[in-house]
């Protein structure tokens, strides 16, 4: 474990190499703040009733920082390709792959030091979650920890998916952007995915995502689930457990046939 | 001229070596765009509002590509070692920028093309008038330009720009009007909108779209001007900076 925390340390450090870092403590509410916009206009519309008919929450305010909060977690670990990737482009991949550190300890030292990282960040939004909605009673609160729980797994067995996907086809910036961005979105980060037309929906119930931020929302705010909510956590650790097993599964098979292809980028 | 239109080649040629990269810009604009269309949705807007909520996404993510593309595409020149092989050559780093940003404008009319696909796709069959709405879609380019030298200076002192990068884009969207028009935003907030170049885009766009006079033009190109002014003094103090401390790449 020291090379992984060692990995982990020096990924930290970087980050507050060059004195930018403290721009993305508001990058979350960035990302929220075009929806909040139009839940505002909407409101001043007179179409809030549209909208609590539709989810089953006139807090709409709240329903947006949910998915924000819930998709920066998931996206910062499975992200962890382009750590990767850099290590790819910078050439010292060769040199990492040298030392006593494991693949999952790879995996574990820079999304652990990104997930850190986002903590701060992450603070001041559920603070102000925390500020519009409350604290649902136990054991909604409870039950919305284990969803979130369960999905960072969902997002580690996309993580390894990805990263034997880097290492197998080096500049795969396209294939980790294709997938990370159709997962947490078409699973609703800002909406229902009964939205969505027939055939992405189909799509979307693949994505345990999709299952944990609908749960983490009718958890904590009481909205309309897709499912039952004994069925959808089940459905969401099934499918969260189906990602890690396949994801370590594609990272083994991936990196055999990267190094008989040969590991540096091209 | 020569050497930028041969980095303008060099550019484009990544294409045909990495396809995929045109299967990305076919999909996940569309879905980074896309939950803000369905957000509006959830509160029922009619069509001509949703039009509206589209063109103005349309526009923003077409500028923070080019923004984007410009920025990451110089930190990667720094990550991989190439910058300092540039410098050395008889080519300023405004010429390199200057043949990203012309590449990823072209690229760019691809994307914009397929997020109106996926526009249709989710029910938003937004009529643009296409030689008005290009024409506004490059003076807004020019618009940005200012934005895009000053990060750009940022990307050479600071060598990872990703959190101001993302910082600017989203308040650049958010204050210009992206989804709610500026003119709806608190007058503080409003009076701010007034000095980005891109608030005048949109408007324009939407004017254009609700078949309204575009006003707003000559602001948007006087303030473009003013801005490449600012970005390029701020990129030549950047780039002497760095040569005088020799960091061109990580240290």
């Amino acid at each position: 474990m020291r090379p992984a925390w060692n990995l982990f340390f020096y990924t930290w450090k970087t980050r507050f190499r060059y004195g930018l870092y403290r721009w993305s403590l508001v990058f979350p509410l960035a990302i929220a703040l075009p929806a909040i916009l139009l839940g505002l206009w909407g409101e001043d519309l007179g179409l809030g009733p549209e909208f609590s008919g539709r989810t089953g929450t006139e807090n709409y305010l709240g329903y947006i920082l949910l998915g924000t909060l819930y998709w920066n977690f998931v996206e910062i670990i499975w992200s962890v390709a382009f750590s990767l990737e850099r290590a790819v482009r910078e050439g010292i991949l060769e040199s990492l792959l040298c030392t006593r550190i494991s693949r999952l300890g790879l995996i574990l030292g820079w999304s652990g030091a990104r997930f850190a990282g986002e903590i701060p960040p992450s603070l001041f939004v559920f603070g102000l979650l925390l500020a519009i909605t409350g604290i649902p009673p136990w054991p909604r609160w409870a039950l919305s920890i284990l969803v979130w729980f369960v999905s960072l797994g969902a997002s580690y067995g996309f993580a390894f998916l990805l990263f034997g996907l880097t290492l197998r086809f080096k500049d795969v910036d396209s294939i980790v952007q294709i997938l990370g961005n159709s997962a947490p979105l078409l699973g609703g980060v800002f909406f229902s995915v009964s939205l969505l037309p027939q055939p992405l929906r189909a799509i979307s119930l693949l994505f345990p995502f999709t299952y944990g931020v609908d749960a983490l929302r009718a958890l904590w705010l009481g909205t309309k689930p897709l499912f039952p909510l004994p069925q959808e956590l089940g459905l969401l650790c099934v499918l969260a457990a189906g990602y890690l097993i396949l994801g370590w599964w594609a990272l083994l098979r991936f990196e055999r046939s990267a190094r008989s292809h040969g590991l540096e980028g091209f | 001229m020569r050497p930028v239109w041969a980095l303008v080649k060099k550019e484009l040629l990544y294409l045909r070596a990495y396809p995929l990269d045109l299967v990305n810009y076919a999909i996940s604009p569309g879905l980074i765009v896309a939950p803000y269309i369905l957000f509006a949705k959830l509160f029922g807007f009619d069509a001509e509002l949703l039009d509206s909520v589209a063109v103005g996404l349309l526009l923003w993510y077409w500028l923070s590509t080019l923004l984007g593309g410009v920025v990451f595409g110089l930190e990667e020149e720094m990550e991989e070692g190439v910058l300092e092989t540039l410098l050395v050559h008889p080519i300023t780093i405004f010429h390199v920028l200057l043949a990203k940003a012309a590449a990823i404008a072209l690229e760019n009319l691809y994307i914009t093309g397929i997020i109106m696909a996926w526009f249709f796709f989710f029910g938003v069959s937004l009529q643009l008038p296409w030689p008005q709405f290009l024409g506004i879609l490059i003076l807004s380019a020019l618009g940005v330009a200012g934005f895009m030298l000053a990060l750009a200076a940022v990307a050479l002192l600071y060598k990872k720009p990703f959190e101001l990068y993302e910082l600017v884009q989203w308040g650049l969207g958010v204050l210009s009007g992206v989804t709610r028009p500026s003119r709806d935003l608190p007058q503080s907030l409003w009076l701010i909108s007034r000095a980005i170049p891109l608030s005048y885009g949109i408007e324009a766009a939407r004017a254009a779209i609700s078949g309204q006079p575009t006003a707003g033009i000559p602001i948007l190109l006087a303030l473009s001007f003013l801005y490449a002014l600012l970005g390029r003094g701020l990129l030549a103090v950047a780039e002497r900076r760095m040569r005088a401390t020799g960091t061109t790449g990580e240290f």
